[in-house]
């Protein structure tokens, strides 16, 4: 074989190994590309030719979706659950994972191992009693009902990667830091918490996808159409606008687009941030 | 320093505010299930201790529950099956120096981020039997006969979803196994080249053992989120027709909190707990491999 042709073997073998992978994104991005195109049809439209574009661009699809669907309502109570989710977690695993990865204490290995225990736990085991229980303090279809079990369902992922972190901190700094007169808890806040960013935007990118998508919660504690979030609202579309199609694939473009958005610009940091959660746990 | 270290106020006053939300969220209604797993308890709210009866029930008498079981199974197993070697071929094949690799890696992984009640909402429309793709294709391409109602009929229901389930995890799966396949040191694939091993024998008896261990860790994750599985099925189908797509989480849900059956509806998820607990162990044996240093 010449060089020649060796160059061309390799030429259509790169082309068909593209082709091949071309292709295959095509898949994902096609359903995403059909449902954008069909979201601004008529009916009828939709029915007769679900390929093409439509006549006009139907802007009222999302208006009613926004306003009568309450999907306006349900975005702003996604976004307030989740960040409230967030910042709390951030706290509480942050000071948990100090006082475990570098406090000195008997029992906390026990402590880690019982965080940890929490990754394995499946949230379905727990409805019942909060159900009950929140029913019982009288904080169902309030915010809280839903913050709490985001809450503490974030909290063993998290102090898991941020003691794994804390821990590799070297201590001459720490003692340094002490011995200046400085707090232990003055070391942490005004020293460590700082220097862990990377770890806590990874625990706050995994964490906020999550939350924002999750719909089990969310359905049992927190029903009240004016209070919930947007996965439990796009369930309900199915009933209330059955025959009214392209309404219902306008809904499910909202509550996709951010995602999608925020995705394209911080793509990198989010796949470590998911694939790092979970893997580690 | 010492003692500061061991200082009893700093310790509480760190570890207690996340210890307690997690202990009364997430321990303690584990153990509250557990309890009420043994009694028969309905939204009237008479509750009589009946033992293991509804676990017998479950086992002997629930056709729809052993159902939710096989199901359950079905989506593990078909996972592991079709998703294990397709992100390991995704991500040997982008492993390296190769063109357009970020474009790839982004759009594989994309339906991750997508919350899985508007991707099930999105192959709804799909599968709509009127205005959905999958017909209309079928019907273009002369292939009328092959057209289904694929998720109100018995038959096509689960292998949908399985459908589904797979495009939306693959990317996921792919870039485990692509971070694994980049960590293999480059000379020992360029000796293997060398060698004049081809990429079929470098898959088989460099690649693969030497990824062995995200293997397990990918199986494990794939077990207990298959176990798990609740969303796409409560959108797409809520179970039906007839309890044909039915799985463990669904019929949790549906006995808890559409039967108010709570005592029953804990039994499930008591079961549920068990099969996380129990697989997660099993296959971590069995994966059992030291991660490799270089």
């Amino acid at each position: 074989m010449t060089f020649k042709m060796l160059l061309k073997k390799i030429k259509i073998g790169k082309i068909l190994f593209h082709t091949v992978l071309l292709t295959l994104s095509l898949t994902c991005i096609y359903p995403l590309f059909w449902l954008v195109i069909n979201s601004v049809k008529t009916n009828s439209e939709l029915f007769n030719n679900p390929w093409s574009f439509g006549a006009s661009i139907q802007i009222e699809n999302y208006t009613t979706a926004w306003v009568s669907g309450k999907i306006g309502i349900s975005f702003f109570n996604s976004t307030l659950v989740s960040f409230i989710s967030v910042i709390i977690t951030i706290f509480l695993s942050s000071t948990a994972a100090f006082a475990i990865s570098r406090l000195k204490w008997k029992l906390s290995s026990f402590v880690l191992s019982l965080f940890l225990l929490g990754i394995m736990i499946p949230i379905h085991s727990t409805l019942i009693p909060l159900f009950t229980m929140f029913n019982k303090i009288g904080i169902i279809n309030r915010y809280i009902a839903l913050i709490l079990p985001y809450v503490a369902f974030a909290l063993p992922t998290s102090i898991f990667i941020l003691s794994g972190f804390m821990k590799t901190f070297p201590s001459e700094i720490e003692e340094a830091v002490i011995i200046d007169g400085c707090s232990m808890a003055g070391f942490f806040w005004r020293i460590l918490f700082p220097l862990s960013k990377s770890p806590i935007a990874t625990i706050s990118i995994f964490n906020f996808v999550g939350m924002w998508n999750e719909l089990m919660f969310a359905l049992i504690f927190l029903s009240d159409p004016n209070k919930t979030t947007l996965p439990v609202s796009l369930t309900r579309f199915k009933g209330q606008y059955s025959t009214n199609w392209t309404v219902q694939l306008a809904a499910v473009v909202t509550m996709i687009i951010p995602s999608i958005t925020v995705y394209i610009f911080l793509n990198d940091k989010i796949i470590e941030s998911i694939t790092v959660g979970s893997v580690k746990g | 320093m010492e003692s500061m270290l061991k200082n009893k106020k700093t310790i509480l006053s760190f570890v207690l505010p996340g210890l307690i939300v997690y202990i009364l969220i997430v321990i303690i209604p584990i153990f509250n299930t557990i309890y009420h797993s043994a009694f028969k308890w309905n939204i009237l709210g008479s509750k009589n201790f009946i033992g293991l009866e509804n676990f017998v029930n479950l086992f002997t008498r629930d056709k729809i529950f052993i159902k939710s079981m096989k199901n359950t199974f079905l989506l593990m197993i078909s996972s592991l099956v079709v998703q294990t070697p397709l992100a390991i071929l995704l991500a040997v094949a982008l492993s390296g120096k190769i063109k357009f690799k970020r474009y790839y890696k982004t759009v594989f992984f994309m339906p991750n981020i997508i919350a899985s009640v508007a991707i099930g909402l999105l192959w709804t429309f799909i599968y709509n039997p009127e205005f959905g793709i999958i017909n209309r294709f079928l019907e273009a391409v002369g292939l009328k006969s092959l057209t289904r109602l694929w998720l109100a009929d018995v038959k096509t229901v689960m292998p949908s979803i399985i459908v589904v389930i797979c495009w939306q995890f693959i990317g996921y799966h792919m870039i485990l196994y692509l971070a694994a396949v980049e960590n293999i040191p480059k000379d020992l694939r360029e000796a293997a080249l060398i060698d004049g091993v081809n990429s079929v024998k470098m898959l088989w008896y460099i690649t693969l053992p030497l990824i062995k261990y995200m293997i397990g860790i990918d199986v494990v994750l794939m077990a207990t989120g298959s176990l798990r599985f609740f969303d796409l099925i409560y959108v797409m189908t809520n179970g039906g027709p007839n309890h044909a797509s039915e799985v463990i989480a669904s019929y949790m849900y549906y006995k808890s909190f559409r039967d108010y059956q709570y005592g029953y509806g804990s039994a499930v998820s008591v079961v549920l707990l068990a099969l996380c607990l129990v697989i997660a162990y099993i296959l971590q044996r069995l994966f059992r491999s030291e991660k490799l240093e270089y």
